[in-house]
């Protein structure tokens, strides 16, 4: 099997056809999928982890293991990024199983270098704070939040990541986000909400 | 007691937290180059090892051979439950081809008949095996 380097073009191919054509020792297929799929790991990683070397070391760990099972994929049985979805927040509660229990205050500040270039002073310090909130949640609680409200998964799609029924997804949402407007409620003026 | 939260003090409502959800999804976390080629150079890695290993199994396994006739052996016996085997074997084929005396004699005496009847399985195998 050699590496193929012919050019695909990356409009209108599935991650599933992506996967296949890796498979079958297409480089240019692994680069299409690096691109698209490691912005959305990383993301939801670092949501969860709320550490960007952690979560950076999570997506490499988790698209190694979609290069591994790239020739024994089932076209049809599962989306692709639902199945990376699932890989990516059990590699994270293994992470978060194997670190002490912290509090509010070991949460890291944010990245300073992170771009924001566009966002407003105030849509960073909301960010910030609810980053902070989350790291609160229970890890469960955390990872259902953030496919739904974060990544904007359907809860369907959220109860097969996670392994549990749509209901049990919905009741997760809910209490975290109590819990989270709870966490949130005394920065209330500080984050600039207003009750009209 | 000065920590005491204001109880009149409202919580967030559903808008309010829907704009804290969009101030954190507008915060690009956005992969480094570093990033992006450890992972590319995983994939090329995972791609190697696939071609070396389909080479490997394209080849005919000699060893596995070895492996294999030697466990047909140790359930035979070993060697000299082989050697037996193929003894009896070609015993069985020399009666069944030229049948000795007493072989006929037994047959008269249990069957009531001496005539030997052969099926067979593929005409004219036994004579070309008896004229050679």
């Amino acid at each position: 099997m050699a590496l193929d380097a012919r050019p695909i073009s990356d409009a209108g191919v599935t991650d599933e056809a992506l996967l296949v054509l890796f498979a079958n020792g297409d480089r240019e297929a692994a680069r299409l999928l690096t691109i698209r799929l490691a912005p959305i790991v990383l993301s939801h990683a670092a949501r969860v982890l709320g550490d960007q070397a952690e979560a950076e070391d999570v997506t490499q760990e988790a698209l190694m293991r979609l290069w591994k099972i790239a020739p024994d994929w089932r076209q049809g049985e599962a989306k692709v990024t639902t199945w990376l979805y699932r890989v990516t927040a059990n590699l994270c509660t293994d992470r978060l199983r194997k670190r002490r229990p912290s509090g509010l205050d070991d949460v890291p500040e944010p990245d300073d270098g992170r771009p924001s270039v566009a966002q407003s002073m105030q849509d960073a310090a909301r960010a910030e704070a609810l980053q902070q909130a989350l790291m609160t949640l229970p890890e469960r609680q955390r990872q259902a939040v953030v496919l739904r409200h974060i990544e904007g998964r359907a809860n369907p799609e959220i109860g097969e990541i996670l392994g549990i029924s749509t209901e049990a997804v919905e009741s997760l949402t809910a209490r975290g986000k109590r819990a989270l407007a709870a966490a949130l409620a005394n920065r209330k003026d500080e984050l600039g909400f207003t009750d009209d | 007691m000065t920590d005491k939260q204001d109880p009149f003090k409202s919580e967030l409502t559903d808008d309010h937290l829907e704009s804290a959800f969009a101030a954190l999804r507008g915060q690009e976390v956005k992969p480094s180059n570093a990033l992006l080629a450890r992972i590319m150079a995983d994939a090329e890695e995972v791609t190697r090892d696939r071609a070396a290993h389909e080479t490997s199994a394209a080849i005919p396994d000699r060893k596995g051979l070895r492996i294999w006739v030697r466990q047909i052996m140790a359930s035979l016996g070993g060697a000299p439950g082989a050697v037996g085997l193929a003894a009896m074997a070609c015993l069985g084929v020399g009666i069944g081809l030229n049948p000795p005396a007493v072989i006929e004699a037994l047959e008269t005496t249990y069957f009531g008949v001496s005539d030997v009847y052969v099926l067979e399985m593929i005409p004219d195998l036994q004579g070309e095996l008896i004229d050679g």
